[in-house]
């Protein structure tokens, strides 16, 4: 994994799932960021205060073209959830590299491929970043485990086949056995037209050998509108 | 007498009263205007402003009737001759009067705002100023049109800023001895590695024309609106390169004749 705190003397080169990432410092305070992705290269130059290290950490998907607050995840298989139950189930989300400079974010790079998803109709839904089974295969190693309680507040029994959850304000685990774990995920069902998703600010997992918590959030909770079939 | 009577030096003190208050009022109007353009109230910017300049009508309307009370004019009796005056106007100027109606409605419901790619009647552009009267947009062009409100009202308008996403539609023609399966493939792919074609809702590749010289397939996918224009053109360049990478022929309008009788061609060297 090469997440971690790094002092930039000249250049540090990294490979990644979706391609090369590289630091090179270009001056006094002055460090050039590319990025080389299907043998197409963009770069940014960031200035930085003599001292500081560069850290890169895990954080929740991102990064893109387009500018999001949400996932949309297509399950590998759809939940049917009877009236009244709860589910525990494992959520599997895609982490992308964040580029930090003490406390801020210079620059987010997708570690897979990055798609997007149309959730609810064009007036009213949102874009969202798009996970399924083919888009995580992209991020290799790069995939946090989620805890997912789903809880159903209706009478009648429901079936899952999408998630939305709001990706901002959400937490990063990383542990020693270079394993990623992201916030607890609550579904609440109340009607097929009204699904609460709730990621908590921390996880409640047992984190075997946890090593840091790479990016913390309070928590954010998206309500489905539109559907979960 | 009566010119006497008239410019006594009260009354020229009053004309010059009243054309103070005037002024005085036009100033206040004026920056109450301007303070409420730079507010940061919480609205369309077509609203603020328009309501800055109603304000500074009022403002204005109301020191001409205090300048008339100072020159002891009957405010009563300009007040009805105003509403006659009102009728008189309102018959000669239906026109504008609809127009400024139209704008008021415009505005309240919110059909189109400033910033707004929008296409109306057969215009395209941005819109750049909402008015009471009047719509400024600029179009692709470059040039500023100006439409009166009452013919943006009467005419279809399409407001692309409203929806965040919007399907595209590319047709493809591929020839008659190509294999359709294997072209419907290579496009998914392109599609597929494109980042904001949306995988949600899933493009949609289907037969839709068997043409004079090339099978149509439409190629339907939805992208963000913002960005409507740029993966459109590039799509079509990456789909006509794959298709060429893989010997899939897009053929070029042809005629395949049949002559009925042989038809016998001299070579001019014999």
């Amino acid at each position: 994994m090469l997440f971690g705190k790094y002092e930039l003397t000249d250049r540090l080169e990294f490979s990644i799932p979706s391609g090369i990432l590289i630091l090179e410092r270009i001056g006094e305070g002055i460090v050039r960021i590319r990025r080389v992705v299907k043998s197409v290269e963009s770069s940014k130059i960031i200035s930085i205060t003599p001292g500081f290290t560069i850290d890169l950490k895990a954080i929740p998907p991102l990064a893109g073209s387009t500018n999001t607050s949400c996932l949309y995840i297509t399950l590998e298989e759809p939940i049917l959830l009877p009236g009244g139950s709860i589910l525990e189930y494992e959520l599997l989300i895609p982490v992308d590299l964040g580029v930090f400079i003490g406390n801020s974010i210079v620059d987010i790079v997708p570690l897979g491929r990055v798609k997007y998803a149309l959730y609810g109709p064009p007036d009213m839904g949102d874009i969202c970043r798009y996970v399924d089974s083919g888009i995580l295969a992209s991020y290799g190693n790069y995939i946090a485990r989620a805890k997912t309680v789903f809880k159903s507040e209706s009478s009648e029994t429901i079936e899952i086949s999408h998630l939305v959850l709001p990706s901002k304000n959400t937490t990063m685990y990383s542990t020693t056995m270079d394993k990623l774990y992201f916030s607890d995920v609550v579904v609440r069902v109340r009607s097929p037209l009204h699904v609460e998703v709730e990621v908590k600010g921390e996880s409640t997992l047992p984190l075997p050998g946890l090593l840091l918590t790479l990016f913390k959030g309070a928590g954010a909770l998206y309500i489905m509108k539109h559907g979960v079939k | 007498m009566v010119f006497e009577k008239l410019f006594t030096f009260e009354f020229l003190t009053r004309i010059a009263i009243a054309l103070i208050t005037i002024f005085v009022f036009y100033y206040i109007g004026k920056i109450i205007e301007s303070q409420i353009k730079k507010s940061r109230i919480e609205a369309p910017p077509e609203i603020i402003y328009n309501i800055a300049r109603v304000t500074r009508v009022v403002v204005i309307v109301i020191g001409i009737l205090v300048a008339l009370s100072i020159l002891e004019v009957n405010l009563s009796g300009i007040l009805v001759a105003a509403g006659f005056a009102g009728l008189v106007v309102g018959l000669a100027a239906q026109q504008t009067l609809g127009q400024l109606f139209a704008g008021i409605a415009l505005i309240l419901e919110g059909r189109i705002k400033i910033g707004d790619s929008v296409k109306i009647g057969n215009d395209w552009g941005i819109v750049e100023y909402v008015g009471l009267l009047s719509t400024r947009i600029r179009l692709w062009s470059g040039e500023v049109l100006t439409i009166p409100n009452s013919n943006v009202m009467n005419s279809n308008i399409y407001n692309y800023s409203v929806s965040i996403a919007r399907r595209a539609e590319v047709s493809v023609g591929i020839s008659y001895n190509s294999d359709i399966s294997k072209a419907i493939q290579v496009i998914r792919r392109v599609l597929d590695e494109k980042e904001l074609v949306l995988a949600v809702p899933p493009p949609t590749i289907i037969v839709d024309n068997l043409g004079d010289s090339a099978v149509v397939l439409k190629v339907l996918y939805w992208t963000p609106s913002q960005e409507y224009w740029s993966v459109r053109r590039e799509i079509i360049r990456e789909i006509k390169e794959a298709l060429e990478r893989e010997g899939i022929e897009i053929p070029f309008p042809q005629r395949v004749l049949w002559v009925k009788t042989p038809v016998k061609i001299e070579s001019s060297n014999t």
